[in-house]
């Protein structure tokens, strides 16, 4: 019975991922890079036509998610821990890496081609994580990484752990702590854009409360997991469990994007409407 | 909170309508009192702007006491920026006068005809 629900899980993840939400993730990101200048873009309609909304790589999509769905039956009756942990965590991070690369594509094919406004503003609000977040919660994760660290300096010393494992999960925690680093600056970093005027102004302080909530505190939890289960040998809470919670977070924020009324409306737009900040 | 717009087609530099548009947001209170500034790193991106340019705008707010910045702590709007920017602007007011009436009474007008003529301008 518990197979089966994390089988409909992963499925309901590729379907949601790959095909739902595909036209209007691409066309979100599109938007973005066209609003840069919707005065040239209103002057250049061939240049919007062409990108307001993306056909190829949403056809791509389409079709690594019905091969996903291709690999998943395959499992159908065979299903074992391994094989389902891999089907509810690869998809979710090949879906990730595919939108982070069309997001790069994207903005050397229009953000790069589209030329600065003359007339620009900006919101005189300052962004530091302090704006957003009690220090306290910031000094709570660095506190729990740091805890960590030392834990695996001391479990190495005192050879409780091979030198192997401590190089290996070194290494994934510094690459957790670039990526949630890397993640909570562009959100505080970023210029504004569509869906700040969508959704309005609290879009940004949402987006940073959910970034440092799922990417700092979330990863802390994850990390610390894995020490306990390093250091222990017992498991808290399951893998699968963990890929679970994820799947159905991930699940959700798309879904909730894709069907969000007023970004409907702005994506449906033919012509694109000068948007009141930068 | 206040949006800031600058044009770079306008004869007026850039640093200079930051200034200009910060000063306007102290004094009519859009930007109050200890309200934090963004940082230059972050209006320069946000504007498109060199960081140079935002930074001699900072400078010259600060000299003028229109802003503080605390270190560490960030920039923030002077407790009596309205005050000062209030006092500059009539010291401004003031020299701008003084340049004007020189100018007319060099080309031969009388106090009387020069104060005829503020009345008119300030009522049309």
């Amino acid at each position: 019975m518990k197979d089966w629900i994390i089988f409909a899980l992963a499925f309901s993840q590729i379907v949601v991922l790959y095909w739902i939400s595909t036209r209007s993730c691409l066309g979100m990101i599109n938007k973005i890079f066209l609003d840069k200048n919707a005065v040239w873009v209103l002057d250049n309609p061939d240049f919007y036509a062409r990108f307001a909304k993306p056909k190829l790589t949403v056809y791509l999509l389409y079709g690594v998610g019905a091969l996903w769905l291709l690999g998943l039956s395959s499992i159908m009756g065979k299903m074992d821990d391994t094989s389902l942990f891999l089907f509810l965590g690869v998809p979710n991070s090949v879906w990730q890496m595919m939108l982070m690369v069309y997001l790069g594509v994207a903005y050397f094919r229009i953000a790069k081609k589209i030329p600065l406004p003359t007339k620009r503003s900006a919101n005189l609000a300052r962004r530091n994580l302090r704006d957003y977040v009690h220090p306290f919660w910031t000094g709570l994760c660095v506190a729990s990484y740091l805890i960590v660290i030392a834990s695996y300096v001391a479990a190495l010393t005192g050879k409780h752990i091979e030198l192997e494992v401590f190089v290996r999960r070194m290494a994934y925690l510094a690459f957790v702590l670039l990526l949630t680093v890397g993640l909570l600056r562009y959100s505080l970093r970023r210029k504004r854009n569509f869906l700040d005027d969508v959704l309005g102004a609290s879009f940004r302080r949402w987006e940073v409360l959910a970034n440092f909530t799922f990417s700092m505190m979330a990863s802390a939890f994850v990390v610390m997991w894995i020490m306990i289960h390093d250091l222990t040998s017992t498991l808290l809470i399951s893998s699968i469990s963990l890929a679970l919670a994820w799947s159905l977070v991930c699940q959700a924020l798309v879904l909730y994007l894709t069907f969000h009324t007023r970004i409907k409306q702005a994506l449906a737009k033919e012509v694109p409407v000068p948007m009141t900040v930068n | 909170m206040m949006d800031l717009e600058i044009d770079e087609d306008s004869s007026e530099p850039v640093y200079e309508q930051i200034v200009r548009l910060i000063q306007l947001g102290a004094q009519q209170g859009r930007l109050a009192a200890g309200m934090a500034l963004p940082s230059i790193r972050q209006l320069a991106s946000d504007l498109a702007l060199n960081h140079n340019t935002v930074a001699k705008a900072y400078k010259i707010l600060e000299s003028k006491r229109v802003i503080r910045t605390a270190g560490q702590k960030g920039t923030f709007i002077h407790s009596e920026a309205a005050s000062y920017v209030e006092q500059h602007n009539q010291i401004d007011a003031l020299a701008l006068m003084r340049e004007l009436v020189t100018r007319l009474r060099e080309q031969g007008m009388t106090v009387k005809q020069i104060q005829a003529a503020f009345k008119a301008a300030l009522t049309s």
